[in-house]
């Protein structure tokens, strides 16, 4: 099992540095898409039809994207108040093994849902761009499977700790200081 | 059967699962029991829709200009114009404090953020000053606050999104409730300095200490103006407001402070599309909850449930903000009125109370939460910052906390106080 959770590890890490740059690169481009869309529209007064298009699609993109450092850093907030007294005992390894059991078969789902929809999606075309609506679908299954990779990796650990308690580092639960207020 | 999916997103709430899951988690696992496989796709469907928003982009931009603000120096110039006014009276590194929060706030949009970026450089000045770890940490969460009441506020666009109200509506009616609590708060520094023994202020500043103070704030205090007047006063959408606010502090900080380099550009860039894909996500998950609450029926649920104790519109928003207190003090502010504004909202406009009302006073509420133990991300912050227990910072933070319910009351009973300012420009 150790050689499986290094590769997962492995892959999921590259797979988080990529996407970090991407989505930091996303967010730049939303920037300089709206301030261009501001810019012809309150200056030059002529606007563009495919800005905001553009821009919410690069912001679908970027949330997608970050999706799975956000699991794998258990950055996504949690009300762990009742379940921090268990902390270090069993009871809290299974609790946290069962709740990432749920997780991983709901990603598997969303991965099925999200497919069947962009997939529904070929034939179409944005409004504006005029683009195939499967590119800005496209990012959910790719999305979903990738945090589907990270909540592998660590359903492994959790049940890995149960196993040989301390063995692997994993934030068992979110933080409850994820969503910046 | 039909509030079975409530029953599981308590049970997943309390053992402590990431909140973003539960809200799909919970519905997907009550249609797979009810055998409704076909609402599963638009769980899904609504994820997506809810994140696919021209409006919802203002939040990734007003956390981009926040960060970008940090770090170009903004705080360290701010602080430095607001000591020129107010350092000189008693307490006055407490009320340099409060008038900084309230500069600052017009430009950031997050408590959490502003109680980093400010403590970061009030609590170590003020405890170098003679002043207590816990006074500096607790004036300074106090005031934090006003980050999120006084626009632009992230929450507040996460309610206007997520309950489909105006979000220029919402910015001019939180105005005059944030202007009341940061002058408010000044009072009750004074005050409390008549009881406490602080160390001595500092001499007054001359005109010209105050001029060259002003001179390098100016640039950075036009960032509210800018967004702010141009929100409210109709001529941008926020989104578009939230994007020039982010161009402006690069520009400011890159070739007016020159303190960001263009080195540190990818990594401002990735840190805020990191905490802007976690509210995204978050949103997402909302919106697709939001619509099996809508589906299931559950606000007319509660609405009768709740009629039944009370007609009155009074004492039921007083039960309400009663409740939403306790809410606070247990969960972060973003999940929770992502989850109970659709809830909530429908049952207090039924009554007659005006939605914008209910809203801002909402909002107010839950961002109070920031600063009541146990979960007080703010608390959490300047805790951190100051190196002072939670308790000992609570016990500080009590008259300052006291003095933000019973204005929180007054909002309440008043609902002018809040309703004015968006009336008198047409948005109500």
């Amino acid at each position: 099992m150790d050689a499986f959770i290094q590769a997962l590890k492995r892959v999921n890490t590259v797979v988080a540095c990529f996407c970090g740059y991407a989505a930091g690169a996303l967010l730049a481009g939303m920037l300089a898409v709206v301030v261009v869309h501001v810019f012809f529209r309150y200056v030059l007064h002529s606007g563009f039809a495919w800005t905001e298009e553009l821009s919410r699609t690069m912001m679908v993109w970027m949330g997608f994207l970050y999706f799975p450092t956000a699991h794998r850093k258990a950055l996504n907030v949690s009300l762990d108040l009742f379940v921090a007294p268990f902390e270090k005992t069993v009871v809290h390894r299974w609790i946290g093994l069962i709740i990432e059991l749920a997780i991983f078969l709901l990603l598997c789902g969303a991965i099925y849902y999200s497919y069947n929809l962009a997939a529904g999606a070929a034939r179409s075309e944005t409004l504006a761009l005029r683009i195939p609506l499967i590119y800005v679908y496209a990012i959910m299954p790719i999305g979903f499977a990738l945090v589907a990779l990270c909540s592998l990796e660590r359903l492994l650990r959790i049940a890995g700790n149960l196993i040989d308690p301390g063995r692997y580092e994993v934030h068992v639960f979110g933080s409850s200081t994820g969503a910046d207020a | 059967m039909a509030m079975l999916y409530l029953y599981f997103f308590f049970v997943l709430l309390v053992v402590g699962a990431p909140i973003v899951f539960v809200m799909l988690l919970a519905p997907a696992m009550a249609l797979v029991i009810e055998g409704n496989f076909r609402f599963l796709n638009l769980l899904v469907q609504r994820l997506f829709a809810g994140m696919d928003s021209f409006p919802l982009m203002a939040l990734p931009f007003f956390i981009l200009a926040g960060d970008l603000m940090t770090a170009g120096g903004v705080t360290q110039r701010i602080v430095r114009f607001a000591e020129t006014f107010v350092a000189h009276r008693r307490a006055g590194l407490g009320q340099v404090s409060v008038t900084s929060s309230i500069m600052l706030a017009g430009g950031s949009g997050s408590a959490v953020a502003d109680a980093s970026a400010l403590g970061g450089v009030m609590i170590p000045g003020m405890h170098q000053a003679g002043y207590s770890k816990s006074f500096s940490a607790a004036i300074t969460a106090a005031s934090a606050v006003l980050a999120s009441i006084i626009p632009p506020s992230g929450l507040m666009i996460l309610y206007a999104f997520i309950m489909n109200v105006s979000v220029a509506a919402m910015f001019a009616a939180s105005i005059v409730p944030g202007l009341i609590i940061g002058f408010g708060l000044m009072f009750v520094v004074a005050i409390v300095a008549r009881f406490r023994s602080f160390p001595h202020p500092s001499p007054r500043a001359s005109w010209r200490e105050c001029w060259e103070a002003g001179k390098d704030a100016l640039l950075p205090m036009l960032t509210p103006i800018i967004l702010i007047g141009g929100i409210v006063g109709g001529v941008f959408t926020p989104t578009e407001g939230a994007a020039v606010a982010a161009f402006y502090a690069l520009l400011l900080g890159l070739f007016v402070t020159r303190e960001i380099r263009f080195s540190d550009l990818p990594d401002l860039f990735r840190a805020a599309a990191l905490r802007s894909a976690v509210v995204l996500l978050l949103v997402g998950a909302a919106v697709a909850f939001a619509s099996v609450v809508s589906l299931k029926g559950t606000p007319q649920m509660i609405s009768g449930f709740v009629l039944g104790l009370t007609e009155d519109p009074l004492t039921l928003f007083f039960c309400v903000v009663a409740f939403l207190f306790v809410i606070g003090t247990i969960m972060d502010a973003g999940p929770a009125i992502l989850i109970l504004g659709p809830i909530l909202a429908p049952v207090l406009t039924g009554v007659g109370v005006d939605p914008i009302h209910f809203a801002v006073v909402m909002c107010i509420v839950l961002i109070l939460g920031l600063i009541t133990p146990p979960l007080g991300l703010v608390l959490f912050v300047v805790s951190g910052i100051s190196g002072e227990r939670i308790e000992r910072i609570s016990w500080d933070l009590i008259p300052y906390f006291l003095f933000e319910v019973a204005v929180v009351a007054a909002l309440v009973y008043f609902p002018e106080l809040v309703l004015w300012l968006p009336r008198m420009l047409g948005y109500v």
